[in-house]
């Protein structure tokens, strides 16, 4: 692997390192080490390329709201991209290029990405993206502070998120964890503990879930055979999980097990319909099964654990403990729910 | 023929990091067996900064009348007994002797009655040196003292004329005595530490320890002492009395030390230290890999159901907060080392209201610690605590990230350097005094309310200070 200050990068947490590392990673794979690095623009991960990190925070510039890193060629796709640390790597969007708000009060921020919802340069916004890849990794990164999302991945197969530390110091809203749109399938995503603004994850499959790629057929695709395990909420405020389906899109075969959450707003969500035209039905959100969830804490305006506002078949929750004093389930009514059972019950009552 | 031409016409470069010391050469000269090239370096070094290759340009060795580091290296405990000024003379080994140790020098036996007499007479090898006063003495020893006792100390006490030291009379405070009175100093706690007693003139003693002037001791004095300085033992006049198992390392007596003396014999001390030792770490623990060795790491966690330790290629501590206002947890190794450099990479992201530190610990709260604590926008902070309350207080100017290097010296320089830019980034140095002794391990504890991690890899301690050395 190559070390990207061999092509130039510094390690004073003061140079812009994008240029020397874009340069390294077209020779091979590279390593970011010792030290703090700043880039102003996103690494782009040609195919058959590993970012490995350790003993090493990459910053983002001021004033820079691209990703940290996202894969090289969208329209064609990619294979094979990684990005793993090695021990003490951190991923930083730099807190000034955050906005302080209050999520439950100020929307203010929406004046500063006009593009958040369809635009270009939407997927920015997130400290990484992948977007059409076969065949990825994610693992052993710290995650500090973003704009939005910590990361987007779409259309994109046969993937590994693990070990993965969430974090923020300026809260801000839509600061969700990792969220997954529409055409993601067969990934693993595993030991995941930390801190998030909003939703902790997002299954995207409706025409407007609105951090995707812009491009034609972006919100077309089925979310399916993704796993979630040995997950530590320390906090989040809104959802764990949100599944949002609709226009012909399916989300399946989804499992969730080892789950801790200390704070939440609720674990699963289904009612965010402004973000599709076509209501699922429910056979478009089916076979999803959790096992082992604790919820400690709850918040207590906010939703049930488990909260309906879509058709759904075959949810099954296993060995669920609430301490939070919260309810269970709600639904919005009038939902074709068929095979939703909590600890053997079947919902609604 | 290459061989030849390589030798020929190309200056060969010198050894010696300093230029050689006559006083060096004589040294050696009296020495029944010759220690090793890095450690004749190492030795002349000292010698050359105690003889005016200092900062300063002060030449303490002249101001000396007897000076036996009992520490530098010497292979053998009969070489370590000579007294570097005038390598014609050597202190002297009780019947039953003190063990001697390499780079460590000589420990007592106190149930044996073990000591050293140093052969130094203040009125004998002063001679015209010392008038009424001006007599200084100094030693740089340990000891692993648990309990406290009045009868541990070094020095002569003949009549009223007394000069001496007990490291550790009481419980937080040393004695120093001289002409018939003593006092007590400042807040001591064991360990390692060099004490210096100047008589400055008939009516006022200072007391340094390490390089800090302690006190300054109001004495209406009426004479000086007459008779051989021991150490490990006090010369009562007659005979060897209140022995102590303490180890010493250095011996030094002369005239008129002042502070700049204190500091160069510190400084060159400090170095000879680090000069002497080899690589070998005393805790190299890289972290990688997903296991933790419990053979040198104890996992104390009385709060099971909060905190939790892993190893991901660091140590990971999580905690999802505590319910105590006391550290309820750690994760720790032992050792012990009276000084040493301690190099690490953390990984500590903050949340207000949590109390995160990495302690490198003397004993039970008196340490030195990189810290998070919950004012907003706080950095990393490296601190020095005396007890609960800190006594020191650095801003490393780094948030959630910093590879790291401590250096403690013999003497109690406690420096502070972050990896910047592929070089030690000297952050500040802090000179300790009161909270002093040998480190005995490292540990990460959390207290507070709120969920948090930290992790540290690349953990290695040594007693060689190694300035370019990459975590």
């Amino acid at each position: 692997m190559i070390d990207i200050r061999l092509y130039g990068a510094k390690a004073d947490g003061v140079t812009d390192c994008i240029t020397a590392i874009s340069a390294a990673i077209l020779v091979g794979d590279i390593i970011i080490q010792n030290g703090t690095f700043v880039i102003s623009e996103s690494i782009k991960i040609p195919s058959n390329r590993t970012i490995y990190g350790k003993n090493a925070k990459l910053k983002m510039a001021d004033g820079s709201y691209d990703n940290a890193f996202r894969n090289s060629d969208f329209d064609g796709g990619n294979v094979n991209v990684k990005v793993i640390g090695l021990g003490n790597f951190l991923i930083d969007g730099n807190t000034v290029n955050n906005i302080e708000v209050n999520p439950f009060t100020d929307i203010s921020h929406y004046t500063r990405y006009p593009n958040i919802y369809g635009g270009d340069n939407v997927y920015k916004y997130n400290l990484f993206f992948f977007y059409n890849v076969t065949g990825f990794e994610v693992s052993g990164i710290n995650f500090i502070d973003r704009p939005h999302f910590v990361g987007v991945i779409a259309w994109s197969s046969e993937g590994v998120i693990d070990n993965i530390y969430l974090n923020y110091y300026t809260l801000t809203l839509n600061q969700d964890g990792i969220d997954f749109a529409n055409g993601c399938h067969n990934i693993a995503y595993g030991n995941i503990r930390g801190y998030c603004g909003d939703d902790w994850t997002g299954l995207g499959a409706g025409d407007k879930f609105g951090f995707n790629y812009y491009s034609d057929g972006w919100n077309i695709g089925d979310i399916h055979d993704i796993s979630f395990s040995n997950i530590k909420v320390f906090s989040e405020l809104y959802h764990l999980y949100i599944i949002i389906c609709g226009d012909g899109n399916k989300v399946y075969n989804i499992s969730f097990d080892d789950i801790l959450i200390n704070y939440c707003g609720g674990v699963l969500y289904t009612g965010y319909t402004s973000f599709r035209t076509v209501a699922p039905t429910k056979e478009d959100i089916q076979n999803i099964t959790m096992d082992n969830i604790l919820v400690k804490t709850m918040r207590e305006d906010h939703r049930a654990a488990f909260s309906l506002g879509e058709d759904c078949q075959d949810i099954t929750i296993t060995n669920f403990t609430n301490e939070s004093g919260e309810p269970d389930f709600e639904e919005t009514g009038g939902l074709d729910i068929v095979n939703f059972t909590i600890n053997g019950t079947a919902y609604p009552l | 023929m290459n061989g030849i031409g390589i030798g020929i016409g190309r200056k060969r470069k010198s050894y010696w990091s300093n230029p050689l010391q006559d006083k060096y050469k004589s040294l050696l000269a009296a020495v029944s067996q010759k220690p090793s090239k890095s450690v004749q370096n190492a030795q002349n070094t000292f010698m050359y900064r105690i003889s005016g290759g200092n900062s300063d340009s002060r030449n303490t060795l002249a101001k000396l009348s007897c000076i036996i580091p009992y520490c530098a290296g010497m292979p053998l405990a009969v070489d370590a007994l000579l007294w570097w000024n005038n390598p014609v003379r050597k202190a002297t080994l009780s019947v039953h002797a003190p063990d001697y140790t390499l780079l460590e020098g000589f420990t007592g036996d106190s149930a044996n009655s073990a000591y050293i007499n140093t052969g130094f007479n203040p009125t004998d090898d002063g001679g015209t040196l010392y008038t009424q006063n001006n007599c200084s003495v100094g030693w740089w020893f340990r000891n692993t003292r648990t309990t406290y006792s009045s009868t541990k100390i070094h020095g002569i006490a003949v009549s009223t004329n007394k000069i001496y030291i007990n490291p550790w009379h009481s419980a937080t405070k040393a004695r120093i005595g001289a002409n018939g009175e003593y006092y007590d100093l400042t807040t001591v706690n064991g360990g390692s530490m060099l004490f210096t007693i100047n008589r400055k003139n008939a009516t006022t003693i200072n007391a340094f320890i390490d390089r800090l002037l302690t006190d300054n001791i109001s004495n209406n004095s009426v004479g000086l002492l007459d008779g051989d300085i021991y150490n490990l033992a006090l010369n009562n006049g007659t005979t060897a009395a209140n022995f102590t198992s303490d180890t010493i390392g250095l011996f030094y007596a002369g005239s008129e030390l002042d502070q700049t003396d204190v500091n160069v014999i510190c400084d060159a001390l400090d170095q000879l230290m680090f000069d002497l030792n080899t690589s070998v770490a005393v805790l190299n623990y890289p972290a990688d890999g997903t296991l933790i060795d419990t053979n040198i790491w104890t996992i104390t966690n009385p709060n099971t159901t909060s905190v939790e330790f892993e190893q991901n290629n660091a140590i990971i501590m999580r905690s999802l907060g505590v319910s105590s206002t006391a550290d309820a947890n750690n994760i720790k190794a032992t050792f012990d080392v009276p000084y040493g450099v301690f190099i690490g990479s953390l990984v500590d992201i903050y949340k207000a209201t949590v109390y995160r530190s990495l302690n490198y610990r003397f004993g039970n709260l008196n340490r030195f610690v990189i810290q998070r604590y919950g004012n907003l926008n706080q950095n990393l902070m490296f601190r020095l605590y005396n007890g609960a309350s800190y006594i020191y207080d650095l801003d490393i100017g780094e948030y959630e990230f910093v590879i790291f290097k401590i250096v403690y010296t013999a003497t109690h320089r406690l420096s502070f350097y972050k990896w910047s830019n592929d070089a030690w980034l000297l952050i500040d140095s802090y000179i300790t005094t009161n909270i002093c002794g040998n480190v005995k391990s490292i540990d990460m504890s959390s207290t507070g309310y709120l969920a948090t991690e930290t992790h540290l890899r690349d953990i290695y301690i040594t007693k060689k200070d190694f300035n370019t050395l990459t975590p």
